[in-house]
């Protein structure tokens, strides 16, 4: 039987069984159990728009390994299939995967900017008073830590030290602690003291988001976060830099994440505005070009979205 | 190492299948193993005193590894093993304790034994692209009747009492 003969009558299966958003991979026959097994896939539609030029259109999101359809020899439909709705809440997984690679995304190619928002920057505040303190005399004291300090502001900082010696920014020594390799890596290419603060910060952030979200618990600086992603997941969706107006970019957070204060949103646009992590000319916002080719490189080096193979 | 956890800290009779006969029945090969083929061992399990059921889920936050631990229940997770090429691989690991406060977690390492990490380092290992924070749940819970003699002696006492 010829590969379009076999492929087929397992495609017809498919449609009728998972709709027409769900396609099939090759037929492979399983010999053991006298079976043929095609893994499903999909091409997931994404009506973008952009609101400068009023143009709509069309892209799709690869998503690959949904489930598997079984066939018998004779291609009857066989019911150690995938059913249509574990395939369904798999869509949705990935679509979650998706919006969660956008971030980390947004995240590492625009960590440089985000570090200069001001409400980023009062997070991080131990981060800054320990790089202060190891730039002014090398080392931190297990002594000053706890003088004059409440406990709950001690231990505080000292899971920001554990931070950062998981990064290799400080190293713990008797007494104290004292800079790392990465520090002084950083210190040599970045002369500059304002510069280099920022740059540790922002090498937390790229380094560390996971664990700064889930760990220490920076819910405040989220939603800064998550309206940048809206902005720029549409625009890695499209491929190409949208001009997006504020209701748009409202729009897309309600979708994405839930509710937003308007007035909080026009802050958190203004400040990524500000820091050039977008651009805005009249009432449209738009990607940053430098930021949004870096983004476009991260993603491109991503594998598809599928279920983790362990 | 799980089930050898279950079998030395929970009353159960359930059975001990080798490594080789564990890789068979979650389909593992050269590639790897598909996640949604972890739930097959489920059915290896059923003659077991208790009811242990193997649930592989990814997308997964810190909160339910906690939730999990503090059940007393053994969580398994995969982790990012990198190797010196800027390549690597993913590897389990059977968490033990979390410690937000001093920023350490541990865990079981079959390679490593026993390990202490801190915890931005294991985030991000388990937050790899290729890992999307993998979490299998033990659902160890008491079975509510298992055999048709105990189904039979049950209703028998039911209708009599009735």
């Amino acid at each position: 039987m010829s590969t379009a003969s076999r492929v087929q009558p397992i495609r017809s299966y498919a449609l009728r069984h998972y709709g027409n958003l769900i396609s099939v991979e090759e037929p492979i026959f399983d010999g053991a159990n006298e079976m043929w097994i095609a893994e499903l896939k999909a091409d997931y539609p994404v009506i973008l728009h952009d609101d400068q030029s009023d143009r709509r259109f069309v892209k799709f999101l690869s998503m690959k390994k949904l489930g598997t359809l079984a066939l018998s020899k004779d291609f009857r439909f066989l019911t150690v299939s995938t059913t249509r709705e574990k395939c369904a809440e798999t869509i949705r997984s990935f679509l979650k995967m998706w919006r969660d690679r956008a971030e980390m995304i947004v995240v590492r190619a625009s960590s440089d900017q985000l570090v200069r928002i001001p409400q980023f920057r009062h997070f991080f505040t131990p981060v800054d008073l320990i790089t202060v303190n190891l730039l002014e005399k090398d080392t931190i004291s297990e002594e000053e830590i706890k003088k004059d300090r409440p406990r709950g502001r001690q231990a505080k900082l000292r899971q920001y030290l554990k931070l950062l010696e998981g990064l290799d920014l400080v190293h713990r020594i008797e007494g104290g602690y004292t800079y790392g390799n990465m520090f002084t890596m950083l210190r040599k290419e970045i002369k500059d003291e304002d510069k280099f603060r920022e740059a540790i910060l922002s090498y937390v952030i790229r380094e560390r988001y996971p664990a700064l979200r889930e760990v220490f618990e920076i819910s405040r600086l989220e939603p800064t976060i998550h309206v940048d992603s809206c902005y720029y997941k549409t625009a890695l969706e499209a491929e190409e830099a949208l001009y997006l107006t504020k209701g748009s970019i409202y729009r897309h957070f309600k979708a994405i994440y839930g509710r937003i204060n308007p007035l909080e949103l026009t802050l958190i646009l203004k400040s990524l505005e500000k820091v050039d992590a977008l651009c805005r000319k009249d009432k449209y916002y738009y990607g940053n070009e430098v930021l949004f080719d870096k983004m476009l490189e991260i993603k491109d080096s991503l594998p598809t979205l599928a279920p983790p193979s362990i | 190492m799980v089930l050898e956890y279950i079998k030395e800290n929970f009353d159960t009779n359930i059975p001990s299948p080798t490594v080789e006969d564990i890789a068979k029945i979650i389909k593992t090969d050269e590639t790897g193993t598909e996640l949604d083929d972890v739930s097959k061992i489920n059915e290896k399990l059923l003659k077991a005193t208790l009811s242990v059921k193997f649930e592989p889920k990814y997308l997964c936050a810190l909160r339910e590894i906690e939730d999990e631990i503090g059940e007393g229940k053994p969580v398994i997770v995969w982790v990012w093993l990198s190797d010196d090429r800027g390549g690597g691989c993913g590897h389990s690991v059977v968490i033990t304790d979390i410690n937000r406060l001093e920023g350490v977690i541990g865990y079981n390492d079959p390679i490593f034994g026993e390990r202490e990490e801190e915890i931005g380092t294991f985030m991000s290992r388990w937050d790899n692209i290729n890992i999307n924070r993998i979490l299998i749940k033990v659902k160890i819970e008491k079975r509510p009747q298992r055999l048709i003699p105990e189904y039979a002696e049950r209703k028998v006492e039911e209708e009599s009492s009735s």
